[in-house]
């Protein structure tokens, strides 16, 4: 389950890159672009705090 | 069963404070590689990244000095904490503020303490800012210019916005200080992403569609050379080469040769983990800037083609062109990132100069002065200097720290003297703090620039220091054995 919790978060970080990458090459709309980077903003956050340790550098 | 006696003292008060990290870290806590590439890469990208790429652009830097510059300065950024800061905090396994207790005396720790807290409360409030420049966007359409799509905030409403979201990271760092911190952590890869993904999407308004049109690009359109105007009407500062490699050196003096990260790398197994440093430097000082350039230039020419004069890029407005909401909530989130823990950091360092309040109160006094700073546009359009002033006082203990236990043993004087001596407070160390900060404050109202203010000042302190201990332990001492002989 972590682990895929894990890909749905990597993924939203991709499809961010990637949508940036489609509107450099004039591929994809601006507009298109920012909808793609709110859901991996929302892919991401999302899916982070069931997997990503909350312990504190300080604390430990 | 005998009570504990409450601490009464100003020394004794701000001893309990830092008491459970009195004892040095146990070789079974210690850490590897990984949490530090991850510490420091998290650490590096907050609000500010915001408004030091854009500092750049303004101050008319050409794309080689900024490339360039800001190549070789993180360079030696990582080459101090990995050769000072870490081999340190690995050999003594102790805070900063351990370290200056033994070498200054109690008097002098609470002297740091209190300027540390004051720039704290400073540092916090220019986050605010930056955070408040992206709250601010809707608010624009309600003072909408004639012909414009938005208008200026008036400065009543930014006093407001700066209570109302003060408020509410005041309050955030009194009740949910470690749930700040945790998020903060979960957010850092998202942020640097968007700092990414807001430059490679915005190059194509600046005319850069390939990968081959970026060099023409940066210096035709991005680092022009040209400085431009501020809000009095008056030319910024013209910036080199030698101002880019100093500031991106400088802006974390505190942190590696102040020693302030002997805190995070008093954990590491090895000295050779403070080059894990590289990670915060060449995502959040490099990337992160050269993103945050393209991101104000493209708003600068985006406000100049809709008939604005003398436009004045922040933080918010410049992520929103990049990124829409997403870069909007991102200068939301990396200015709170850092805004909550560093207030609760102020509260702690100040919390000894008041009369055994309790923390939330502290921290709520402190945010009080945050807000009144965050009130002050002047605190991000003038962050570099902020920052340097920041180096210039914070730098000297750091200093004695390096000196005191690397060169003293050398030279036959001894380390940690005011502990072994029980002084209140080292006038060697003192007199060696004050005097080149006057000397730096007399160079700066005589128009130097503190960003090269700051290594001569280092300089200037550990010869003064070794002058200072040689004369003290030389000198007075035996002076006393020859008073005591006879």
């Amino acid at each position: 389950m972590k682990t895929l919790l894990k890909i749905i978060s990597f993924a939203g970080l991709g499809l961010m890159f990637a949508s940036a990458i489609l509107v450099f090459n004039d591929a994809v709309t601006k507009d298109t672009y920012l909808t793609v980077a709110l859901v991996g903003t929302v892919m991401w956050f999302a899916t982070v705090p069931f997997w990503m340790k909350r312990r504190l550098h300080q604390s430990e | 069963m005998a009570e504990t006696p409450k601490p009464n003292s100003l020394v004794e008060r701000l001893d309990a404070l830092y008491e459970y990290e009195r004892e040095p870290i146990k070789e079974k806590d210690l850490h590897g590689w990984k949490i530090f590439w991850a510490t420091f890469a998290g650490e590096h990208i907050a609000g500010t990244e915001f408004v030091i790429g854009p500092i750049f652009v303004l101050h008319g830097c050409s794309a080689l000095a900024v490339l360039l510059g800001l190549f070789i300065g993180n360079f030696l950024a990582v080459m101090s904490w990995g050769f000072i800061c870490a081999p340190i905090a690995v050999k003594t396994r102790l805070t900063q503020y351990w370290q200056i207790r033994k070498l200054g005396g109690p008097w002098l720790t609470v002297a740091y303490s209190a300027v540390f807290g004051v720039i704290l409360c400073v540092l916090a409030g220019a986050m605010l800012r930056v955070s408040m420049t992206s709250i601010a966007i809707p608010f624009e359409h309600f003072f909408q210019e004639p012909g414009m799509a938005a208008g200026a905030l008036p400065e009543w409403m930014w006093i407001v916005l700066a209570v109302v979201v003060g408020s509410v990271i005041a309050v955030l760092a009194v009740l949910g200080f470690e749930g700040m911190a945790i998020f903060s952590k979960m957010s850092a890869p998202w942020m640097v992403a968007v700092f990414f993904i807001a430059a490679i999407a915005t190059l194509p308004s600046l005319g850069c569609h390939s990968l081959a049109d970026f060099w023409r690009v940066a210096n035709e359109k991005i680092w022009t050379g040209n400085v431009s105007i501020d809000t009095n009407g008056a030319a910024y500062s013209k910036y080199t080469i030698w101002h880019v490699i100093g500031f991106s050196w400088l802006c974390n003096m505190p942190q590696h040769f102040g020693m302030g990260d002997m805190t995070i790398l008093r954990y590491a197994k090895k000295w050779q983990m403070g080059f894990c440093s590289s990670a915060g430097m060449y995502l959040g000082h490099y990337c992160a800037w050269v993103a945050s350039g393209i991101l104000c230039a493209a708003w600068i020419s985006q406000q100049l083609a809709a008939g604005v004069v003398n436009p004045q890029p922040t933080p918010g407005p410049i992520a929103y062109l990049g990124a829409g909401l997403v870069g909007a909530i991102c200068v939301v989130v990396a200015g709170w990132n850092v805004a909550s823990p560093t207030l609760y950091r102020a509260g702690i360092a100040l919390q000894v100069a008041t009369p055994n309040w309790s923390r939330w109160r502290v921290t709520l006094v402190v945010g009080a002065g945050m807000i009144i700073c965050a009130c002050i546009p002047a605190i991000i359009t003038h962050l570099d200097i902020l920052l340097s002033t920041n180096a210039l006082l914070l730098l000297p203990l750091g200093a004695f720290i390096f000196i005191d236990i690397w060169l003293f043993p050398k030279i036959g004087l001894k380390p940690n003297y005011a502990a072994e001596t029980g002084a209140l407070v080292s006038w060697p160390a003192a007199a060696a703090w004050i005097l080149p900060m006057i000397g730096s404050v007399v160079a700066y109202l005589n128009g130097a620039n503190p960003i090269f203010l700051v290594l001569p000042e280092w300089v200037a302190c550990v010869l003064l220091y070794i002058l200072f201990s040689f004369i003290q332990q030389k000198f007075f001492r035996s002076a006393k054995t020859a008073a005591a002989t006879a």
